[in-house]
């Protein structure tokens, strides 16, 4: 009896638990106690506008009211991975508390992030669309991308006179910029946009060199021409540092951009069909140049003949351990790559690659000191088209929040005394180290979280900004250098030798039906096979490669965007 | 009469009804309720999902805003180079896999059936087993650190002892890489393998081996004329069980041990699905290529159960 009893017992404990991990699993785990988002955006769709009504009439921040019912608003964020995220958790730290707590709680809006792999992006919408769960707001720097997303039905047009009226100061700092006549895709409003300040030049992309190196080379100045730069990467490798230019594997957009290897001033049409930096340009002229380059530098053993086993972070390892000539990334007042590199060289002298701000070009190698600008577009934001009109609303309520200077200023620089300090001249300046503070920022001073508004933080002033940006900490201080580059490529720009992309009204079909697979599985392949052949079968193979290139898509690639660009449907070279 | 009263006994037992039996037993029926509902769910509910494959789906369209297309994407993809290619290198390294990978379990089972020393075959079987709980992101980089041209270990000790002057490219050529793939599958799966042979192997009956012994059958006679009959038909089940995988392919793996120098040969179904399916956002053209993997598997296996069945066997249904 008593077996019978246990039996019975065990057999409703063991169902039990599975039941309950089974239902467990359909839950997604969150901080707060709110409906899910299905069962908000019903109730809200129900509550409709009548009572719940965020400002209509009175314009801006000053008009917001609490939600009748509360909203969920799903805002995605860069998920960068442990290494690089700042803060340990991007969807649920001490900044997405402060959001919540400051507009969230405020207007009875629960703010939920979502985590987007910063690698993956394309594909991480595609599962969340698939699985009808799109952020409210679909958020990205990459204009095409948008494009994609309208084309494939992933966003909602909007009103704009109702962002006008909610959204004041964020609708005027796109119109001070110039971009609110870049709201449309395919004839309707789908777009707003965050600045970009200083979008003629890279701003704070940079290239760090050694230049203990340089020195110990021979050489007085960085060379500006790819004849010099050859001379010397011979003598580094004379000197013992062997493949000094280290390499990764080349992955996702942005890879292998031939800025610096086009003829001045460029063809138009070259421009608007192949000019991009999403699908690498395999088959024009410029990437020959680019590709040769690299074939050279392969061959002559300046790059690690081993770079297409290699992750990105080996190259940083190189340079932090001393085995590495260059290194490129973003500045940013905290910057871990520089700082261990100065703990491990802690006789290494570094220096920055500067614009000179003359146009040198190299006739041996079609190269120039040219580059990409990124033009005054931030990040394009658009409303996912499963977001009812109270979540439309709250997202447009948060983008006009944390357009608020004072929000703006507090997500930026975070807490005085804890993120920042202010020096002698009244300016904020970031603290070096914030690992382990439970307001640690994330990436690159939160960026991810205010991208929305500007892709970049600003006090109005470029020394200002360039004083307030520069890795702060190190034993050398690169504020003149940032300072210099700046200078160099604002004037390379006003002298028309960098130009931004070119902008189609509407999605290519031929890039959302090639795109990825073009940049994504081809061309890592090809480009691969052109940099490691023997130098004198570059020409033949280029040319071999290039056609299967245009057959599989990118010859329709150019098509459409001539198309498109015949039809007065793109922007213009300036 | 207690025979009689025995006999009674067996004839009530027939008799089951399925009441009787739920009620006698319903602890158990209880229990597979749960296995049940997720054979269901992620085996049969997702059943109407395959229609993706004859739409132009588009996700955030639904089903009822995208459009029928009927047999357009199968067209699409039979006529594309890339599926061909795709399909033509899963169908060789499956192939290759099943004739490398299929036997070594079965030896791996009768060598570990051989030894006597108790503590030692269990330590040898968690070592044997350990790999397959190892992800293939963990494999992939350890298969780096080792097999990396120039700076591999492998390599490095080869040449340090002086058998090798440049390294062996098991990574970055083809067919080196082909043959490194194979092997590393086999050493990741063959441990884990060997757990049904083995539990097969307890089935046959001791009297077996002992009557051979007295006839004077050594071990490797003992093996093949006992041992292996008596795990013949778990062999065949497992083989055509494996059959059915021959069209499949998996992607964590050809990630890990990928890279563009071998893309030719590692260019498999999976890694088109991914790439030009979910990847480019063509959820029709990925969908249409699993249910074509997944019928030609299902031809695969019911042609091999009849072959089986008519060479005697039991068969897998």
């Amino acid at each position: 009896m008593k077996k019978n009893t246990l039996q019975k017992l065990l057999a409703t404990a063991l169902v039990g638990t599975m039941v309950m991990s089974m239902t467990a699993c359909g839950e997604k785990e969150t901080t707060t106690e709110t409906p899910s988002s299905s069962e908000t955006k019903t109730e809200s769709s129900a509550a409709a506008s009548s009572d719940a009504a965020p400002a209509e009439t009175v314009a801006g921040i000053e008009g917001f009211e609490p939600f009748a019912e509360n909203v969920t608003l799903q805002v995605p964020v860069y998920d960068r991975g442990d290494s690089s995220n700042g803060c340990s958790d991007v969807e649920n730290n001490y900044w997405t508390n402060w959001v919540q707590e400051n507009f969230g709680d405020k207007y009875n809006i629960t703010v939920e992030y979502v985590g987007i792999t910063r690698s993956a992006v394309m594909n991480d919408y595609a599962m969340l669309a698939a699985g009808q769960d799109l952020p409210t707001m679909c958020v990205e720097y990459d204009y095409d991308k948008l494009a994609s997303w309208q084309a494939e039905g992933y966003l909602q047009p909007y009103d704009i006179e109702q962002f006008k009226t909610i959204a004041p100061t964020y609708w005027q700092n796109m119109v001070d910029n110039g971009l609110d006549a870049k709201t449309q895709l395919g004839g309707e409003d789908y777009l707003v946009v965050g600045t970009r300040p200083y979008g003629q030049t890279t701003y704070t992309f940079l290239t760090w060199y050694r230049e203990d190196w340089l020195k110990e080379a021979g050489f007085t100045e960085y060379p500006q021409t790819n004849t010099e730069l050859l001379e010397l990467y011979e003598k580094l490798v004379q000197n013992g540092h062997e493949a000094p230019l280290s390499g990764s594997k080349v992955s996702g957009a942005g890879a292998d951009q031939n800025y610096g290897f086009r003829s001045y001033p460029q063809d138009e049409i070259t421009w608007a069909t192949t000019g991009d930096y999403q699908i690498p340009a395999l088959s024009t002229d410029a990437q020959k140049n680019f590709l040769k380059w690299q074939n050279t530098l392969y061959n002559k053993g300046y790059l690690n003949q081993e770079y297409y086993l290699r992750d990105a972070s080996e190259v940083e390892a190189d340079f932090i351990n001393g085995k590495a000539f260059t290194w490129s990334g973003y500045v940013s007042s905290t910057m871990n790559v520089l700082s261990s590199f100065y703990e491990a060289n802690p006789d290494g002298d570094l220096g920055v690659i500067k614009c000179s701000g003359e146009f040198t070009y190299d006739e041996a190698w079609g190269s120039s000191n040219s580059y990409r600008p990124g033009g005054p577009m931030g990040a394009y934001v658009s409303f996912a088209n499963d977001a009812t009109e109270d979540e439309v609303k709250a997202a447009m309520m948060y983008l006009e929040w944390m357009a608020q200077p004072e929000n703006l200023f507090t997500m930026q620089w975070g807490i005085e005394g804890v993120n920042f300090n202010y020096n002698e001249a009244g300016d904020p300046v970031a603290v070096g180290d914030q690992k382990g503070l439970a307001e640690q920022q994330g990436h690159n001073n939160n960026v991810d979280y205010w991208m929305v508004v500007t892709a970049i933080k600003s006090l109005g002033d470029i020394e200002k900004d360039v004083a307030a940006i520069a890795p702060q900490g190190l034993p050398e201080d690169f504020t003149q250098d940032i300072l210099d580059n700046y200078y160099g490529q604002l004037k390379l720009y006003q002298s028309g030798y960098a130009n931004v992309d070119c902008l189609f009204a509407s999605a290519i079909d031929a890039v959302n039906e090639y795109g990825t697979s073009l940049k994504e599985e081809i061309y890592p392949e090809y480009r691969d096979k052109l940099t490691m052949c023997k130098p004198e079968e570059f020409d033949a193979l280029y040319d071999e490669l290039s056609q299967k290139y245009l057959d599989a898509g990118y010859q329709a690639v150019i098509d459409g965007r001539k198309e498109a660009f015949d039809a007065g449907k793109t922007t213009r070279l300036q | 009469m207690a025979k009689k009263s025995d006999a009674n006994k067996v004839a009530v037992r027939t008799k089951t009804t399925w009441k009787h039996a739920f009620k006698r037993d319903w602890q158990l029926y209880l229990l597979l309720l749960f296995p049940l509902v997720m054979v269901f769910l992620f085996n049969y509910a997702s059943y109407p999902g395959l229609r993706i494959a004859f739409m132009d789906y588009k996700p955030a369209k639904g089903y009822s805003g995208s459009e029928w297309v009927g047999w357009a994407t199968f067209q699409k993809i039979f006529k594309d180079p890339d599926f061909i290619r795709a399909l033509r290198n899963s169908l060789i390294f499956n192939i290759a896999d099943l004739l490398v990978s299929f036997p070594m379990p079965i030896i791996l089972a009768l060598i570990l059936n051989e030894l006597r020393y108790p503590k030692f075959k269990k330590v040898s079987q968690t070592i044997l087993y350990l790999p397959h709980f190892l992800s293939w992101a963990i494999i992939g980089s350890v298969a780096l650190t080792m097999f990396k041209p120039s700076s591999g270990l492998v390599n490095i000790a080869l040449m340090n002892a002086g058998i090798i002057e440049e390294g062996i490219p098991f990574l970055n050529e083809p067919y080196h890489w082909a043959v490194t793939y194979l092997l590393i599958g086999v050493w990741q799966g063959m441990g884990w393998g060997t757990i049904l042979y083995l539990a097969a192997i307890t089935g046959i009956s001791g009297e077996l081996y002992e009557a051979a012994m007295i006839d004077g059958a050594g071990r490797w006679k003992r093996m093949w004329y006992i041992t292996l009959p008596g795990i013949k038909s778990t062999i065949v089940t497992l083989l055509i069980m494996n059959l059915g995988r021959v069209m499949g392919s998996n992607l964590e793996r050809l990630t890990a041990l990928g890279n563009t120098q071998v893309k030719e040969f590692q260019y498999q179904l999976a890694v088109y699905i991914y790439a030009k399916g979910i990847g480019n956002n063509k959820f029709s053209m990925a969908t249409a290529v699993g249910l074509f993997q997944s019928l030609v598997g299902l031809i695969l296996v019911l042609l091999s159960d009849k072959i089986a069945k008519k060479l005697g066997e039991d068969g897998l249904l």
